[in-house]
């Protein structure tokens, strides 16, 4: 802008003077103009050729630059040739001759110059020149606004893609969480399109199908999980209706093994992305510890009648027991009221025990004491078992445990009867300061009698019970007791060992055992007393588990 | 109406007769007429002047007519005098002079300007000169057109004389070419008193050009035919100069020789006699 006005007062300056030298050219040559016309027109004068005057001073005046008027009068005033512009003179500039053409005269010739041409052309120039500069300016203004604006343009566009990037950034860092939180369920997660197309598939579900997420997109969901193929049906009807929808139990069998699926359908709601995302949660684990718990209120409930029919047994069966224990004393002749009233009655107890023995009335009355005994252990049993009390913790010897239970099992009925326990030799490799357990006396117990009897159980189908042997080992390991109950029984297979805490599993044929045994161990060791259970077992060989429980 | 009739007959007469000409004509038809004019104007503006006359003749006769300007008056006395034209308009002066020279020619027509075969000669000078009569131009200034015109020389040379004056009388007397000039030289003072013919006079009297002397009539400009020309063809173009007049078209051809000019019209050699002695006067006094 400075610039230009340096420039403009310059030009005007340079112009100003440049109207003085051109007004002094002009004039100059106004001089040499009416010194040929007046050298012209005085030959032709002197030639006596006035005619031609007239056509002269018209020629002239119309090409001659700048004229005026062009006139030449005689001395007499007479006017032989004239020629004048109609528009008046801006800037007149006179010029006059005299030519003699006569003995008397000298004609006059005046020249009229308008310079307001060069004021004009003056003018003109200064117009040109500044509409030149003007375009110059303008072009000089346009240039650096130009550049400024691209300056500026480039800035924002700077700062535009900076915020572009941050926004990109911004979205990406979104996507991959929203990504990560898709991912990181758990859960078999499924975005479907309105035709239930794959839209989007967690590694949940990468998991569950064996298939990637590549794999999937754009299939159908039947297609990416023909388990659950069964379920298009409601599927397309939830996405269609809206309505969320839960399937709580879809059932597909694995291995031969029943898997309990939850599959909850969403429908999602915007008008552009018409679809659904189902979420598939194996709860088979769940299922199974509700059937469990289902089973366990069972028992419960069975538990609770069996202890009020226990209690009620227990009257009648008191008495039968203590009838028939005194029956036998007095039927002996240990007792000296025996002794007496037979000596009274003449009776020789000797001979009536003879009679007895004969007739087998003894042997009956020793069946009926046995009897009697064995139900009333069996009511005990009942009640001890169905005594479900709380949870109680208290730091316990796992080793004083140990003997417990192999007491406990030693006197079981069952054992002794069926599986002659008092056969098997108990080999026992205690620690011996080993720390105490926060552990409950009963449920521990339960457990460890659980897997003594088992191992009794297992080893009772042998054929050779010479060598049978159950070792009961504990160790003191770094957090935890580590405490082992193996036996060199049949052992079990790499199936068997797989299953052996499942609910309701057993190998035990049908009638003898629930199989809920093994799964209770395991709940109560893992869930209760958050320690371990596991089993190493080789057929032909044995069988050994393992249970760590914490100490700390 | 019997007029129009007549005219309407005299065209068809003519009409016919032109007819017969061209077929005459026909004959010559491989040598073009010559119609030659003295260079009293320039030759562009003569040639245009002429032209419309030439294309009428052409008409007429069947043949083309081509328009001569003379290089100068003898020339074109010249040529006319020995045929070598077909036909020669000449002033007043240079017919007279011709016809001394070379003998007699089948004569046309002469012009009638204004409604006048004849005109005067006027000597001039401008307002407040104080010259108001020949007398007074004793040791004046005096302009002359061209040596050889009849009014702008010959004629005022004359009345001089007969006022008993010479050129010699005079301050200074020059030749200024035309009678333009004349009045042009008169009026800016170069000179006291001039010679123009009546035309000039008129168109120049606005700017203060004032008579003081006028001649007697002299006989208008003249057409000419060559000496050996046929009849046939002399009547025919007679007749068709004559013609012009008649229509607005020869109207307009005869005001393209020169404003003014209303037809063209009989005429004798007798018309010139007093030019005739009037030259013959000059010549004696030694003014050629």
């Amino acid at each position: 802008m400075l610039l230009m006005f340096i420039l403009t007062a310059s030009t005007f300056a340079i112009l100003e003077q440049q109207r003085e030298r051109l007004l002094q050219i002009a004039i100059d040559n106004a001089k040499d103009d009416i010194q040929f016309i007046k050298s012209t027109l005085s030959s032709t004068l002197q030639q006596n050729n006035f005619e031609q005057l007239g056509g002269l001073v018209e020629t002239w005046g119309r090409h001659v630059r700048y004229t005026h008027e062009l006139k030449i009068t005689a001395a007499n005033g007479f006017v032989l040739g004239h020629f004048q512009r109609d528009t008046p003179a801006d800037r007149p500039h006179r010029l006059e001759e005299k030519i003699r053409y006569s003995y008397q005269g000298l004609a006059s010739l005046v020249f009229v110059k308008d310079f307001g041409s060069v004021d004009d052309s003056i003018n003109k120039l200064r117009w040109q020149l500044m509409s030149g500069l003007l375009l110059v300016g303008l072009v000089f203004w346009r240039m650096s606004w130009l550049s400024l604006h691209r300056k500026r343009e480039a800035m924002m566009l700077d700062r535009a893609n900076h915020r572009l990037q941050q926004t990109a950034e911004q979205l990406e860092a979104t996507r991959a969480y929203l990504r990560n939180v898709f991912d990181s369920m758990p859960s078999t997660l499924v975005a479907v399109d309105a035709e239930a197309n794959v839209t989007m598939w967690n590694k949940g579900a990468e998991k569950a199908s064996a298939m990637t997420a590549s794999e999937v997109q754009g299939r159908s969901f039947s297609e990416a999980l023909p388990v659950f193929a069964s379920r298009m049906r409601e599927l397309k009807e939830a996405i269609e209706s809206g309505k969320p929808t839960r399937i709580e139990r879809h059932v597909t069998r694995m291995d031969g093994t029943p898997r309990f699926s939850e599959i909850v359908i969403y429908p999602l709601s915007t008008d552009k992305n018409r679809g659904a995302v189902i979420r598939i949660d194996d709860v088979t684990q769940r299922i199974q510890m509700e059937q469990m718990m289902v089973q366990t209120e069972k028992m419960m409930t069975v538990g609770g009648l069996a202890a009020g029919m226990a209690h009620e047994i227990n009257n009648p069966l008191s008495g039968v027991l203590q009838s028939s224990q005194n029956i036998m004393r007095r039927l002996s002749s240990d007792l000296p009221a025996s002794t007496a009233t037979a000596k009274e009655l003449g009776l020789d107890l000797a001979v009536m025990h003879e009679f007895l023995e004969r007739r087998g009335i003894l042997g009956f009355l020793e069946g009926i004491r046995e009897a009697a005994e064995r139900a009333g252990r069996i009511v005990a049993d009942m009640l001890a078992f169905s005594r479900r009390s709380t949870t109680e913790f208290s730091p316990l010897s796992i080793n004083e445990l140990l003997d417990t239970v192999v007491r406990i099992a030693a006197s079981d009925y069952d054992l002794k009867k069926t599986y002659d326990f008092k056969k098997i030799t108990i080999i026992r490799e205690y620690q011996s300061d080993l720390p105490a357990v926060p552990c409950d006396r009963t449920e521990i117990e339960q457990v460890l009698l659980n897997l003594i009897k088992n191992a009794a159980h297992a080893m009772a189908g042998q054929a050779d019970r010479t060598q049978q042997q159950i070792v009961l080992r504990t160790r003191k390991e770094v957090d935890w007791v580590r405490i082992e109950v193996e036996d060199n029984g049949p052992g079990m297979s790499e199936e068997v060992q797989r299953r052996v805490f499942e609910p309701f599993f057993t190998t035990k044929p049908i009638g003898l055992g629930t199989g809920l045994g093994m799964s209770v161990s395991y709940y109560i060791i893992t869930e209760q007393h958050k320690g371990t259970i596991s089993v190493d077992s080789m057929l032909g060989k044995g069988s050994r588990f393992v249970i760590r429980l914490p100490y700390r | 109406m019997p007029r129009l009739l007549q005219r309407s007959f005299c065209s068809f007469l003519l009409l016919a007769s032109f007819y017969w000409a061209t077929l005459s004509a026909a004959e010559k038809a491989d040598r073009p007429i010559v119609l030659a004019v003295h260079p009293y104007l320039p030759y562009q503006e003569l040639q245009k002047r002429y032209q419309p006359l030439a294309s009428y003749l052409k008409r007429v006769l069947g043949t083309k007519v081509v328009v001569r300007i003379g290089r100068d008056y003898s020339e074109h006395i010249a040529h006319i005098g020995t045929d070598r034209v077909d036909i020669a308009y000449l002033g007043p002066a240079t017919y007279v002079r011709m016809v001394d020279k070379y003998g007699q020619k089948p004569l046309l027509a002469r012009l009638e300007v204004g409604g006048k075969p004849f005109f005067h000669g006027y000597l001039v000078t401008r307002s407040g000169s104080g010259v108001g009569a020949i007398e007074n131009l004793r040791e004046k200034r005096f302009a002359f057109g061209d040596p050889a015109s009849t009014m702008s020389h010959l004629v005022p040379r004359h009345m001089l004389l007969e006022a008993g004056l010479d050129v010699d009388d005079l301050a200074d007397y020059q030749f200024l070419g035309s009678h333009k000039n004349v009045a042009l030289a008169v009026l800016s003072g170069a000179f006291d008193a001039g010679a123009v013919k009546e035309e000039v006079m008129e168109s120049f009297k606005s700017r203060g050009l004032r008579s003081f002397a006028k001649s007697a009539p002299y006989s208008e400009h003249i057409f000419v035919a060559r000496s050996d020309a046929d009849d046939e063809f002399v009547v025919t173009v007679k007749k068709a100069l004559f013609g012009l007049a008649e229509t607005a078209e020869g109207r307009g051809i005869l005001r393209s020789i020169k404003q003014g000019v209303t037809g063209l019209v009989p005429v004798e050699d007798a018309h010139y006699d007093n030019l005739r002695s009037v030259l013959k006067s000059l010549s004696a006094h030694g003014v050629e």
